[in-house]
């Protein structure tokens, strides 16, 4: 929902937009201010929607959600390691940062022991 | 000739700078906010020439884009330029050859490195137990630090540099910085993938299956990059619907 209304502001803006032709500095604020305005509207819209619809399907799940505590979070983050391994490629790869990755992991597992 | 900008309209420049995003738009992209930036100083240049007024609030609202963070470079450069009556040929090729540096440079820095070296450390603390208000406070803190910083750095760096700004950014060497900011970034990764594998709360309390997948996750996605990210979402709902359902039939 946050990608489909950000391009529909963004479309909407272009056509908004202050053409190079004629333009007035009033019309140039103007246009800018009520651009920023609509993408706060935008994003308070957005937020109430996700609160209000994430606690109406918590409720939902709640009721029938058939897996332990232990497994929801094991569920949970097998999915955040897809992510985690993204984020490793995009900031340089593990080839790259094998070392610095490597220290991380070895320091929280060190920690997790002694700690 | 030159005309000097007072404090005041720079500030207001600046200011304006940190609202250039605005009105993003796929036709002039940061054409509109770069014009708006540029309104305080157009002003005050072009007082007594209505027609030269026109001519250059039309030159700013072309096509621009640059990575938000970093358009104060373009923007303090273009003042300077502007203020000293450079000409308008040369300021929209000046605009046209900045557009790419700055975009490249400022999205490998900031979204490549800065903000996601932010945001791990901020997960961390809260795997260590920090509360969830502290750690949401530090990573706005710190983050906007740099965000700040950045912005500042660039506007005055343009500023005092004009047109041969392109000396100064290479002088300040990003790209170095971006690689030590990844590297902090990777460390912190390190970091948390060791806590949810071994931390409180983790998979080894979930259990040897999990903490399995999780690692295969890890690979796939470290292997195969962002084109993994979509279809794993799509996965990881379809399954807790499906689960949902089970528990629902059951």
């Amino acid at each position: 929902m946050g990608g489909f209304t950000v391009s529909a502001l963004r479309r909407l803006n272009g056509r908004l937009a202050p053409e190079p032709d004629g333009p007035r500095p009033e019309r140039v604020s103007a246009v800018h201010m009520g651009a920023i305005a609509l993408d706060g509207l935008r994003g308070a819209l957005l937020t109430l929607i996700g609160v209000l619809g994430g606690r109406w399907v918590m409720g939902i799940l709640a009721q029938s959600w058939p897996l332990g505590p232990s497994d929801t979070r094991g569920l949970l983050l097998v999915g955040g390691a897809v992510s985690a391994g993204v984020l490793l490629r995009s900031l340089g790869g593990y080839r790259r940062l094998r070392i610095v990755f490597v220290a991380g992991v070895a320091l929280a597992l060190v920690g997790a022991r002694f700690l | 000739m030159t005309i000097a900008l007072s404090r005041r309209v720079l500030v207001s420049a600046f200011a304006r700078s940190f609202l250039i995003q605005g009105s993003w738009n796929y036709k002039t992209m940061l054409g509109s906010g770069f014009a708006f930036a540029m309104l305080p100083a157009l002003r005050v240049l072009f007082r007594e020439d209505p027609s030269g007024m026109d001519a250059a609030l039309r030159r700013h609202l072309e096509h621009f884009n640059a990575h938000p963070y970093l358009s104060g470079v373009a923007l303090g450069a273009v003042l300077r330029m502007e203020a000293d009556g450079e000409a308008p040929e040369d300021v929209r090729r000046f605009k046209t050859a900045v557009r790419g540096p700055l975009g490249g440079l400022g999205d490998a820095l900031v979204w490549g490195a800065w903000l996601p070296a932010v945001s791990l450390a901020a997960l961390t603390l809260l795997w260590l137990g920090v509360p969830a208000w502290v750690a949401v406070l530090l990573f706005l803190l710190v983050y906007n630090a740099g965000h700040v910083a950045l912005r500042a750095w660039g506007f005055m760096t343009g500023l005092t540099g004009g047109r041969g700004v392109g000396r100064s950014l290479g002088a300040a060497a990003l790209s170095l910085w971006t690689a030590r900011v990844r590297s902090l970034a990777g460390l912190l990764l390190g970091l948390f993938c060791g806590m949810a594998l071994a931390g409180r709360g983790g998979l080894a309390e979930a259990g040897p299956i999990w903490a399995a997948l999780a690692c295969a996750a890890f690979v796939g996605g470290n292997l195969v990059g962002h084109r993994l990210w979509r279809p794993a979402a799509v996965a990881v709902v379809a399954a807790v619907a499906l689960l949902a359902a089970w528990g629902w039939a059951a």
